[in-house]
């Protein structure tokens, strides 16, 4: 098929349709077919769904903690009652979080059983497990976004976990915590904290890491089964 | 850099259209599969009450942290709010490393002629099931609330 003018004048400046070409032209073993070698791709799916779901719903949040209720908790209720689709828009949010830890478990577990970590894919299983760990960060931070009383209790207590509050000295654990949640108990400091984390901080650490993540994955092609 | 392996096995395919069909259809199932979702589960996204500043209580953690919080029950702070939790996501990340250097050592010491994937490996495939059966097993030990409680030696009984 003969590209239009249009694309040929975008390629001459923008080269794309070699990549396209290549791609359509690659050759995969039979065995790359398997269900399990799809879980990758399923979570960078439900990803692109978190984005987006996550994008829309920041025309209506308001990130702000302060009064009670804060207009955090009111701009959820309003989204959630008020705004058009805003209900399925949220819970498409809410329950791809789940879903995307779940696949990405089951993906992580999938490549550790089949020793797909194995050389030359060191580095990139290590990569994938700061993804993981990304995710979880994602989906704490969001978490608390609602500031809603069960949010606010159960971030409470993983910043107590996290901030070693029973096992380092006093002074350390204060720092911990004051890094995480700006100040001295969760409040609107933090709630704008974890949101600047949820929308800004983590989506641009984890586009790279995911970037470098599938270039890799192409590079070395699919794992030999074990 | 090349974005292909050099070598492929005789048995390989067109990734055109074989391997690209399953992601618009992946997409859209997760589509409907969410929105289904988002439509039965409304009650339980309920915002419920307002937050304010200095509130005190235990709240429920979401699925992902349960065994978190379970965990915290069973020992003293620092090996499970530390060592166990830091522990197991540092052997996660250097896993490769362990698994290539120590493996081998161990596969000799036992007269194997390699050292297997997890899969095929009666040391590291115990090792991971157990390690994932023991966080299944606190997951669900917190979903099914505080009415089941078990002995331990730690502090005596703990409820979930």
């Amino acid at each position: 098929m003969k590209p239009s003018n249009a694309v040929e004048w975008l390629d001459q400046r923008v080269p794309f349709l070699d990549a396209i070409q290549a791609a359509r032209d690659r050759r995969v073993p039979d065995y790359a077919t398997a269900f399990h070698r799809y879980l990758g791709g399923m979570a960078v799916i439900l990803l692109g769904i978190e984005g987006l779901t996550g994008l829309l719903l920041t025309v209506y949040y308001v990130p702000d903690g302060a009064g009670n209720p804060a207009p955090a908790f009111t701009s959820i209720s309003q989204i959630q009652d008020t705004v058009p689709l805003g209900w399925l828009v949220r819970g498409m949010h809410y329950w791809g979080a789940g879903a995307l830890l779940m696949v990405l478990l089951f993906h992580m577990i999938a490549v550790l059983w089949t020793g797909g970590y194995r050389a030359p894919r060191e580095v990139n299983w290590t990569i994938g497990v700061v993804l993981l760990l990304l995710v979880v960060a994602f989906a704490l931070t969001g978490s608390l976004l609602p500031w809603n009383v069960n949010a606010y209790l159960a971030r409470t207590t993983e910043i107590q976990i996290a901030s070693g509050e029973s096992v380092f000295p006093a002074a350390v654990s204060k720092q911990i915590k004051f890094l995480l949640q700006s100040g001295a108990v969760i409040g609107p400091a933090t709630l704008l904290r974890f949101y600047v984390a949820h929308v800004i901080l983590l989506p641009a650490v984890t586009g790279g890491l995911l970037y470098l993540h599938l270039k890799l994955v192409r590079r070395h092609g699919p794992a030999e089964p074990s | 850099v090349k974005d292909v392996p050099d070598e492929l096995p005789d048995e390989a395919h067109d990734a055109f259209p074989d391997q690209w069909w399953p992601y618009p259809v992946m997409t859209v199932g997760a589509l409907i599969t969410l929105g289904l979702m988002a439509f039965a589960g409304q009650s339980l996204v309920t915002p419920g009450q307002p937050a304010s500043p200095g509130i005190s209580g235990a709240g429920n953690p979401d699925w992902y942290f349960i065994f978190l919080h379970e965990l915290l029950k069973l020992g003293p702070p620092a090996i499970t709010s530390i060592l166990l939790p830091v522990g197991g996501v540092a052997t996660l990340l250097v896993w490769p490393l362990l698994d290539s250097m120590v493996g081998p050592r161990l596969a000799r010491r036992l007269g194997w002629r390699s050292w297997p994937t997890p899969r095929h490996n009666p040391i590291t495939g115990a090792l991971w099931v157990a390690g994932f059966a023991v966080l299944v097993a606190l997951t669900l030990w917190g979903l099914a609330g505080p009415g089941i409680c078990l002995p331990w030696f730690y502090q005596g009984p703990v409820c979930g």
